[in-house]
C-alpha cells in the first residue's frame, strides 16, 4: 500500500501547513520510515513524488539527518548519548553492557532477531540525567550499566506484546 | 553602474559598484585563489580559499563620518575583525584589500593542507592532470610538503558513476559544489545533490536517468579537480599531449564554439571555447558528446557508382564524369539539388552556384522534403537581432519573448542564456501550448491553447493598436508599410476572439505585450511550433517592428530552426525562392519526381530515413547523386555515391540563427584525403563547365536575385576553402566584413586575465581564433523599406486529437555514430494527456495507432501530466516516420489501442 | 543570593502539573495574551519587551525587543520561529520548558507573534525531542480549542497558527539560517549573510527566530510588567537565566537564577548543585556550552553573567555549565569535544569539515598513546588554521576545546606523547552505584 492510501490525510494536514509543499519532506519521511521500517530507495522517491520535489533533494535530506535510516533497523533504535558530559558519567560503562547483552558493537548493528539497533548518539539534552538512552526515542533517564539488562528486558516484553512501535519516535511518550 | 575606489596589494583602482573582492582584485591584476566561487554562478563563500584581509574606513557611529588619522588619512579596520572570503565580500568605497598578508597566507596554507588531507594525488593517473585548479593552486600558494598521515586518509569506492556520461572520484573531490550549483542554478536540472554530511558529504545523482541533464559535460570543465571525469575522454590522453583546433558545432543553430581536442589525427575530447555572445563558456553534451560519428570505421572512402543494382567502388574521375555528363544531359527544371544546413557556408554557395550557373535551375532546397519541413522564413534577415547583440550583457531592462519553442530541445544552449537574462532581471515570458523547461524560469509562463501561437502572436500586434504600445520613431520614421492582407487580416481577427481562441485572460496578452513594448531591449524568440505557420512569423515580426525592437543590437526576432547552419543555406541561396523564377521546393520535387523532375543531387541530407514519399519518390528517378558521410537510407537509392570530408576533417563557415558567421578550422586529415562537400560540387561544375557554354546557364539567373549575386562563372578555380569565402564576400548580401581574416581576429571575451582559466572557469578554451562577425539585419539599414505583412491563423483541424510535431535534441540523427549519447536516445513515441490516455485505457508504453488522413503509424505511448485535453505530439526523432502522418501545420488524427 | 522565591520559566518548579493545560489556565495562563490582543499594540508589546531588557538566552545576549524592530515595514507575510534545536552538549534547559511547561511557551509565541504582526509561527524542535513535540502539539491542540490560536482570535480578528515543525537530527540546523533552510525541505546548511532573517528569512520573507527561554519570558513581562520582570538580574541583564548544571556535581539539572550568581555557589550550595561527587576537587568548568573557553578550578570565585564569565576569558553563552572532576583528561575531553564538533559540522566549508576531522584524527592518536613527536605544534596549527576562517560559529566553536586544553594542561599533551600512555576510555568519576547507596 501506498504512503497516500494509509496516511492521506496527514499527509495532506503536513503539507497544508508551510507556504511550500518541500517544508513537508522531513515529517513525511518520518511517516515513510515508520511505515516501510526504514527508508528504502522506493520509499524515498514515493516521498519526493508526493510533494512533487527532485528525488535527488529528497536523497540529500535523508542522507544528512542522523535520525533517516536508509537500511534495516531493529523494532528497538537504542542510542546512548556518548558525549560529554554522559561519557564521563557512565555511558561507556552502559554501551559495554549493552553490547554485552546484545552481543553486537554499538555501530548501528542490529541483533539478528531484528529487535534492537544501537548506536551512539551525541549529546540528546538529558545531560542531568546521565547516562541515558533513548529507545526509539523515548528518554531513559539515568541507565547505569547494572540497569541494562532489565530495560532490554521491559522493551523486548513491549514489542512482543504488540504494542505499535515507531523507530521515528512518533509514538514517543516521555 | 557608479564606481567605488579600492587599493588591492597597494593599487589603487575604480571597480563598479557590487564587484566583488576576488573580481576586483582580478581586474587589479591580483589573482585571489578560488575552489568554490565561479563567476557564472552566485558565490557561496564555501572553500575559503580565498580569504583576504579588508580593510574599511572606520565611521564614527555618532558623526557617521568617516575618522581620520593624525596622517590625515581614514583609519582602517578590519572587517569583522578577522578574513573574509573575497567572493562574498562586495567592494565599498575607500576598502583596503591585502591578499598576500602572512596571516592570509597562513590561512590559504591551511585550507590547502586540509583539502589535501584526503586528496590521492595521483596526479600522474588522474585526467585533470596537466589543467588541475587544484594542483596550480597547490604550487603557488600551498604547502611545501603534507604533514598528514598516509594512513589516517579515508579511502572511498571509485569511481562512482554518476549517470552513464559523468564518473565521480570522491578521493579528488574538494566538495566545492560547482557541479551541484551549475546543474541547479544555470541549468535548471535539479539532478545533483549531496549526500550524507561532514567528512562523508559526496556528490549523489538521483534522478531518473541518472545525471539527466543535457549539459553534464561542463560539470567537469568547471570541476576544479579531477573529481569530475566524462566517460568519453576518461583515460584517454594526458592533456599536454593534445592539440587544440578551433571548432564550431553544427549540430543546432547556436553554433557553439568549441575546441577539437587531438592527439595527431585522432579525436580525443570536444571542450567549450569561450565566447561571450554565442556559448559563454558552455557546450551541451550534444556539442561535446556527438562528434565522434565523424571518426567511425564504417565512413565511406571511395565513390560507389551503381552497377546492375549493385555499388561498386570508382575512382573520382569516373564518379564525376559520369555526374557531369547525366545531370548536365537534363534541362534545369529537370535536376534538383538538396543540400542540408549542417553544410558550412562554402558547400551550400558552391552548391547553389552549381545548380543555378551550371545547370541553370533553381530547383535548390536545403530541407528534407518532408510534410514535417518547415516553411521557408527569412524574416530574421530583416528583423533579426541587430548586430552587436549579446544575450550574456542582457538582463534588467530587457523583455524576451519565446514563442513556439522549446529552446532546450531545438537549441539547448539557449536555455542556459534565457534563463540566465531571467536570472539577471530581465522580463522572459514563455508561450507554448505545452510544458517545456524553459517555462519553469519565465517571469511569465503563458500556457496557450494548443496550436494557437498564432492567435496569440495576432493578439499582439492587436494589443500595439489597443494599448497604444507602438513606437513613435518607427511610426514616425515612416518606413513602416503595411501590406493589404495586413489590414484585412487585422480587420477580420478581433482581439477578444484571438485571446479567446488561446483560452487566456486579456490581461495576460496585454501585460506581455507592454512588458515587451517598455523594454529597452526586446527579443523574439520562436521555434518549431511557430515556425510551422507562416502566419505566426509574420505576426512576430510586425510585433517587434510596431513597439521598435529592430534595426538595432539586442532587439529583434531569433528563428530556432533545424540544422546548424540553417541561417547559412538561406543566405547562401540553397532555397527554392532565392531568385527571380522560383524553383521546386524539395517537398514538389517529390511530387514531381519521374515526371517532371528526372534527376537529384542530395548533400548531406537523408530525406528516405523519415519521409517513405521521399523514399517512393527516389526509385522514380532517373538518376540520384548522394553525396554524405556515410551509406545512408537515402544513398541506397544512389547511382552515384560520393562520400565527403566531415566538418572536423577540413575548415568553413558557419552563420548561427543570431546570423553570427563564424570559422572553424580543420583538425584532422580526412580518410583517403576525402574533399569537402564544395570540391566535389566545384569538380562537377568545372566539367559542366567543359561540356556546355556556361552562359546558358547564367542568363536564367540574370535578372532579380535578391539573395544571390551570381559570380563571373569561370569562377570555378578555388583551390582552398578561403578561395571560396572570398566569392562568398564579394557576391553575398551583408557577408562583405566577413572574410577569413576578420573573422580570426574578432575578439571579444569577459574580461580575462592571463591564465585565470586554471582556477576560474575550468578548462574552457580561451578564445585566440576570433569570436565571428555578425552579420546585419536589413532593418539597421535606415533606408530600407519594412514591409509588413499578416496571414490568417491556420485553421485547428477538426479531429479527435490534433497532432504536434515538437523537436528533440536527441533525434537519434547520424551524429549518434559512436556517441555516448546513444543510449539517450529514444526511439519514437506519441505523448499524450493523461485524460486521452485514461479514456484509450492505455498505459506508458503501450501501443496505439495513429491516424491522419495522410496515413497511420503505430507507435508506444507516452503520457505528460501537463498536456492539454485533445493534443498529442509526436517528437521528430528517428523512426517517428513524421511524413507518412502530417498533412500541415496540425494534423487531426484518431487514436486506438493497437 | 538566595534562590529564587519565583520562577519565570521554570515555573513546573513551583507549580506541579503546569504542564495541563487547567493548571495553567488557574495560574493565570493565557491572561498576558488575551490582554495583549484586546487591549494593547503590537507596538506598546514590543515596547514593554524593550524596556524589560529582555536579552536573547539562545547564547549571544542581544536585547530581544530590538531585534524585533528589524523587521522591515509593511513587508509580508512574517514568520515567526522559536528554535528549539537544543543540541550542544550540557544544554537542556529548553528541554526542561517544553516538556513541563508548554503553555507558557506557546503563550509567549503568541504574544511575539502578535507583537511582530505575523500570523504564522514554527517551532522547530530537534527530531530527538519526539515526546515533547507530541506534548507541544497537544498543547497546541488545547490552545486552539479555547480560541488563544487560530482565526479571529478571541474575536479580535488576529490570526495566529502556531505548527510544531519536528528536525531531523542535526545540531547545526540551531544556527538560525541553517534552522531556516532545514524548515524549508533543503539539508540544514547555514546561509550567507546578509541577507539577514529580519529581511529574508523564512522563505524570503522577514522572519524572527528566539529561543525557547527567550519566548518563555514574554508572558510574565506581559503578564506582571516591566517592573516586576526589572526586579530580578542586573540593570544590564534583568531577568534570569536557567542554568543547566552537569556533570559531576551531585544535583546535576536546571537552576534559574537572577544573572550574578557566584559559580562555586551555583556547583556547592545545597540548594543548586550540592557539591561534587565524592568531594573531588573540582579540574574543569565548562561555563557556557561547548563553545565556551575552559575554566579551572582557581576560577570558582567569578559571578555568573556576561560581564563576570567574560572577564576570566570565557563566555555565559546558553548557561549551561558542565563542571568535571580530576578523573578526566584534559586530552580526552578535547577528543570528545571535537568529536562532537566533527560529527555535526554540515560539511559546507572545508575548514569546519576538514578542520574537526583531522583535529579528531590528531588527539585520538594521542589520547590512545600513539602521538607523534610534532603533534603539539600540528594541533596548534590546525585549529589556527580554523579559528576566524570557518563559514559560521560551529567550526569556530570547535577551536575552543583543543584551545584550552592546551592551553590549560599542556603537560598532559606531552605526557600522553612521551610516555605513550594507553587511552583510558571515558570513565565514571565515581560509580553512580555507590553514589546511590549514600
Amino acid at each position: 500500500m501506498a504512503l497516500r492510501d494509509i496516511h492521506g490525510a496527514e499527509i495532506d494536514t503536513l503539507l497544508a501547513r508551510y507556504a511550500q509543499r518541500r517544508s513537508a519532506v522531513l515529517p513525511l519521511l518520518y511517516i515513510a520510515q515508520d511505515t516501510y521500517g526504514h527508508l528504502t530507495d522506493d520509499a524515498v522517491r514515493e516521498v519526493a513524488e508526493i510533494i512533487g520535489m527532485p528525488a535527488t533533494d529528497v536523497f540529500e535530506v535523508v542522507g544528512f539527518y542522523s535520525l533517516y535510516y536508509t537500511k534495516p533497523m531493529g523494532k528497538w533504535v537504542l542510542q546512548v548519548c556518548d558525549d560529554v558530559p554522559c561519557c564521563f558519567c557512565g555511558a561507556e560503562e552502559l554501551i559495554t553492557a549493552l553490547e554485552q547483552a546484545l552481543g553486537l558493537r554499538a555501530h548501528g548493528e542490529t541483533t539478528r532477531d531484528g529487535m534492537f539497533t544501537l548506536e551512539r548518539v551525541k549529546c540528546v539534552a538529558a545531560c542531568n540525567k546521565a547516562p541515558v538512552l533513548q529507545a526509539n526515542l523515548d528518554y531513559i533517564y539515568n541507565l547505569t550499566a547494572d540497569k541494562a539488562d532489565e530495560l532490554l528486558n521491559e522493551l523486548r516484553r513491549r514489542a512482543d506484546s504488540g504494542e505499535q512501535l515507531s523507530v521515528s519516535g512518533r509514538a514517543a511518550t516521555v | 553602474m557608479p564606481d567605488v575606489s579600492v587599493t588591492i596589494d597597494g593599487t589603487q583602482i575604480n571597480v563598479p559598484v557590487g564587484t566583488n573582492v576576488v573580481d576586483a582584485a582580478r581586474l587589479a591584476g591580483v589573482a585571489v585563489p578560488v575552489f568554490c566561487y565561479h563567476p557564472k554562478m552566485k558565490p557561496v563563500g564555501m572553500c575559503r580559499m580565498c580569504l583576504v584581509e579588508v580593510y574599511t574606513p572606520k565611521v564614527d557611529p555618532a558623526t557617521r563620518q568617516v575618522v581620520m588619522g593624525e596622517d590625515g588619512k581614514p583609519v582602517l579596520a578590519l572587517m569583522m575583525n578577522k578574513l573574509q572570503t573575497g567572493c562574498t565580500t562586495p567592494i565599498s568605497e575607500g576598502m583596503v584589500v591585502n591578499t598576500a598578508s602572512d596571516r592570509v597566507k597562513f590561512a590559504q596554507k591551511g585550507v590547502l593542507e586540509f583539502l589535501l588531507t584526503s586528496h590521492p594525488l595521483d596526479c600522474p593517473v588522474c585526467d585533470k592532470g596537466g589543467e588541475c585548479p587544484l594542483q596550480n593552486l597547490t604550487m603557488q600558494w600551498g604547502p611545501d610538503s603534507s604533514r598528514f598521515d598516509y594512513e589516517d586518509k579515508i579511502h572511498f569506492e571509485k569511481p562512482i558513476p554518476l549517470g552513464d556520461l559523468i564518473l565521480l572520484d570522491r578521493e579528488r573531490c574538494i566538495l566545492c559544489s560547482r557541479c551541484v550549483r551549475f546543474e541547479d542554478e544555470l541549468a535548471d536540472d535539479n539532478v545533483l545533490g549531496f549526500g550524507s554530511r561532514g567528512r562523508s558529504w559526496e556528490i549523489i545523482s538521483k534522478s531518473t536517468p541518472a545525471f539527466d541533464s543535457k549539459f553534464s559535460g561542463n560539470t567537469t570543465d568547471i570541476c576544479p579537480v579531477g573529481a569530475l571525469t566524462s566517460s568519453d575522454f576518461r583515460f584517454k590522453a594526458r592533456v599536454w599531449e593534445l592539440k587544440s583546433t578551433p571548432s564550431v558545432c553544427n549540430l543546432c543553430p547556436v553554433g557553439c564554439n568549441t575546441s577539437l581536442d587531438m592527439r595527431y589525427n585522432e579525436l580525443m575530447r570536444v571542450m567549450p571555447r569561450e565566447n561571450d555572445a554565442v556559448n559563454e563558456i558552455w557546450v551541451c553534451d550534444k556539442g561535446r558528446y556527438g562528434h565522434r560519428y565523424a571518426v567511425q570505421e564504417n565512413r565511406l572512402t571511395t565513390p560507389l557508382i551503381k552497377r546492375n543494382g549493385e555499388f561498386v567502388s570508382a575512382t573520382w574521375e569516373q564518379a564525376y564524369s559520369l555526374i557531369a555528363e547525366r545531370l548536365g544531359s537534363y534541362s534545369g527544371a529537370q535536376v534538383a539539388g538538396l543540400a542540408g544546413p549542417k553544410l558550412p557556408n562554402e558547400d551550400l554557395f558552391s552548391f547553389a552556384r552549381l545548380f543555378r550557373e551550371n545547370l541553370g535551375s533553381n530547383n535548390l532546397d536545403h530541407r528534407p522534403g518532408s510534410p514535417a519541413d518547415l516553411p521557408l522564413d527569412d524574416l530574421p534577415r530583416t528583423y533579426g537581432v541587430g548586430k552587436g547583440t549579446n544575450l550574456m550583457t542582457l538582463g534588467k531592462g530587457t523583455a524576451v519573448l519565446v514563442i513556439g519553442a522549446d529552446p532546450e530541445e531545438e537549441a539547448p544552449l539557449y536555455q542556459l542564456r534565457l534563463r540566465a537574462i531571467a536570472q539577471r532581471g530581465g522580463d522572459l515570458t514563455v508561450v507554448s501550448g505545452y510544458p517545456t523547461k524553459l517555462e519553469r524560469s519565465a517571469t511569465r509562463k503563458v500556457r496557450v491553447k494548443p496550436g494557437t501561437e498564432a492567435q496569440f502572436a495576432l493578439a499582439l500586434v492587436q494589443a500595439v493598436a489597443a494599448e497604444k504600445l507602438a513606437s513613435e520613431e518607427v511610426l514616425g520614421s515612416g518606413r513602416l508599410k503595411f501590406s493589404d492582407e495586413y489590414r484585412r487580416v487585422l480587420a477580420a481577427h478581433k482581439f477578444d476572439d484571438l485571446v479567446a481562441a488561446t483560452g487566456l485572460a486579456r490581461e495576460v496578452v496585454i501585460t506581455t505585450a507592454k512588458a515587451f513594448a517598455s523594454a529597452e531591449h526586446g527579443i523574439i524568440v520562436y521555434g518549431r511550433s511557430a515556425a510551422a505557420d507562416p502566419a505566426i512569423p509574420q505576426a512576430l515580426a510586425a510585433f517587434a517592428a510596431l513597439t521598435g525592437k529592430l534595426g538595432k543590437a539586442n532587439s529583434g526576432l531569433i528563428a530556432l530552426r533545424p540544422g546548424g547552419n540553417f541561417r547559412g543555406a538561406l543566405d547562401m541561396g540553397v532555397r527554392p525562392d532565392a531568385a527571380g523564377q522560383p524553383g521546386l521546393s524539395a517537398q514538389q520535387v517529390w511530387q514531381q519526381a519521374g515526371t517532371g523532375v528526372k534527376a537529384v543531387y542530395i548533400a548531406a541530407l537523408n530525406p528516405a530515413a523519415e519521409n517513405p514519399a521521399a523514399a517512393q519518390a527516389l526509385q522514380k528517378l532517373d538518376f540520384v547523386v548522394v553525396q554524405d558521410l556515410f551509406l545512408t537510407e537515402t544513398a541506397q537509392y544512389a547511382d552515384v555515391v560520393l562520400p565527403a570530408a566531415a566538418v572536423i576533417e577540413r575548415e568553413g563557415t558557419f552563420t548561427n540563427a543570431e546570423r553570427r558567421e563564424q570559422r572553424f578550422r580543420q583538425a584532422r586529415q580526412a580518410p583517403a584525403n576525402l574533399p569537402a562537400d564544395w570540391q566535389s560540387f566545384q569538380a562537377v561544375a568545372q566539367l559542366l563547365a567543359e561540356r556546355a557554354p556556361v552562359a546558358v546557364a547564367a542568363r536564367t539567373l540574370k535578372k532579380g536575385a535578391k539573395v544571390f549575386t551570381p559570380e563571373a562563372p569561370q569562377g570555378w578555380t578555388a583551390m582552398l576553402t578561403s578561395d571560396v569565402n572570398d566569392m562568398v564576400t564579394r557576391s553575398v548580401s551583408g557577408y562583405n566584413a566577413a572574410s577569413y581574416s576578420a573573422l580570426s581576429t574578432s575578439r571579444g571575451a569577459w574580461g580575462r586575465q592571463p591564465n585565470e582559466a586554471v582556477y576560474y572557469d575550468g578548462t574552457s578554451y580561451e578564445n585566440t581564433e576570433g569570436v565571428g562577425i555578425q552579420i546585419a539585419a536589413s532593418a539597421e539599414d535606415s533606408r530600407t523599406t519594412l514591409q509588413l505583412n499578416l496571414s490568417a491563423p491556420a485553421l485547428r483541424p477538426v479531429g479527435e486529437l490534433v497532432l504536434l510535431p515538437v523537436a528533440r535534441a536527441y533525434d537519434g540523427g547520424d551524429w549518434v555514430r559512436g556517441s555516448k549519447l546513444s543510449a539517450r536516445q529514444v526511439p519514437a513515441h506519441i505523448i499524450m494527456s493523461v485524460a486521452d490516455t485514461a479514456r484509450l485505457d492505455v498505459g506508458i508504453g503501450e501501443l496505439v495507432t495513429v491516424s491522419s488522413a495522410a496515413g497511420s503509424i503505430t507507435l508506444p505511448v507516452q503520457i505528460e501530466t501537463g498536456l492539454d485535453l485533445g493534443v498529442a505530439l509526436l517528437p521528430e526523432v528517428r523512426g517517428s516516420t513524421l511524413g507518412a502522418l502530417l498533412t500541415g501545420a496540425q494534423t487531426a488524427i484518431t487514436v486506438v489501442k493497437a | 543570593m538566595p534562590p529564587l522565591t519565583e520562577h519565570i520559566v521554570l515555573r513546573d518548579l513551583d507549580i506541579p502539573n503546569i504542564r495541563d493545560f487547567d493548571v495553567y489556565l488557574q495560574h493565570g495562563g493565557y491572561e498576558a495574551f488575551r490582554s495583549a490582543v484586546t487591549e494593547k499594540t503590537p507596538a506598546e508589546i514590543i515596547g514593554m519587551v524593550k524596556d524589560a531588557g529582555l536579552r536573547g538566552r539562545g547564547g549571544a545576549g542581544f536585547p530581544t525587543g530590538v531585534k524585533w524592530g528589524f523587521l522591515p515595514k509593511d513587508v509580508f507575510p512574517r514568520y515567526l520561529l522559536c528554535n528549539c534545536d537544543e543540541s550542544e552538549p550540557g544544554t537542556f534547559n529548553n528541554h526542561q520548558i517544553i516538556d513541563r511547561n508548554p503553555h507558557q511557551l506557546i503563550e509567549g509565541i503568541a504574544l511575539s507573534a502578535y507583537a511582530v504582526e505575523c500570523h504564522t509561527a514554527y517551532i522547530y524542535i530537534r527530531g530527538e525531542f519526539a515526546a515533547a513535540a507530541r506534548t507541544l502539539d497537544a498543547a497546541i491542540q488545547n490552545a486552539y480549542a479555547k480560541g488563544f490560536l487560530g482565526k479571529n482570535i478571541l474575536g479580535t480578528g488576529y490570526d495566529l497558527d502556531v505548527f510544531v515543525h519536528r528536525g531531523a537530527g542535526a545540531y547545526i540546523c540551531g544556527e538560525e539560517t541553517a534552522l531556516m533552510e532545514s524548515l524549508e525541505g533543503k539539508i540544514g546548511q547555514p546561509r550567507l549573510k546578509p541577507p539577514f532573517p529580519a529581511v529574508a528569512g523564512l522563505y524570503a520573507k522577514p522572519t524572527i527566530i528566539n529561543n525557547v527561554e527567550t519566548l518563555a519570558n514574554v508572558p510574565m513581562i506581559i503578564g506582571k510588567g516591566v517592573q516586576w520582570y526589572r526586579q530580578f538580574g542586573t540593570e544590564k541583564s534583568p531577568g534570569t537565566k536557567a542554568f543547566s548544571l552537569s556533570g559531576h556535581v551531585n544535583n546535576p539539572g536546571n537552576y534559574e537564577l537572577p544573572f550574578g550568581l557566584p559559580l562555586r555557589e551555583l556547583i556547592y550550595a545545597p540548594e543548586y548543585g550540592g557539591g561534587m561527587r565524592g568531594d573531588r576537587p573540582v579540574k574543569i568548568v565548562i561555563p557556557g556550552g561547548a563553545s565556551a573557553p575552559w575554566l579551572t578550578a582557581d576560577k570558582l570565585d567569578i559571578t555568573l553573567d556576561y560581564e563576570g564569565v567574560a572577564a576570566a576569558g570565557s563566555m555565559l553563552g546558553s548557561g549551561a555549565v558542565i563542571v568535571l572532576d580530576e578523573t578526566v583528561s584534559a586530552v580526552e575531553l578535547a577528543y570528545k569535544m571535537d568529536e562532537f564538533f566533527k560529527h555535526e559540522s554540515c560539511g559546507k566549508c572545508t575548514p569546519c569539515r576538514e578542520g574537526t576531522w583531522y583535529l579528531t584524527k590528531v588527539l585520538h592518536r594521542v589520547s590512545t598513546g600513539h602521538g607523534h613527536a610534532n603533534d603539539i605544534p600540528l594541533l596548534h596549527d590546525v585549529y589556527n588554521q580554523m579559528a576566524g576562517n570557518c563559514f559560521c560559529l560551529l567550526g569556530e566553536s570547535a577551536v575552543s576545546p583543543i584551545r584550552s586544553a592546551l592551553k590549560l594542561f599542556p603537560e598532559e599533551f606531552e605526557a600522553a606523547i612521551r610516555n605513550g600512555t594507553p587511552r583510558q576510555a571515558p570513565r565514571l568519576a565515581i560509580p553512580l552505584v555507590a553514589v546511590a547507596a549514600d
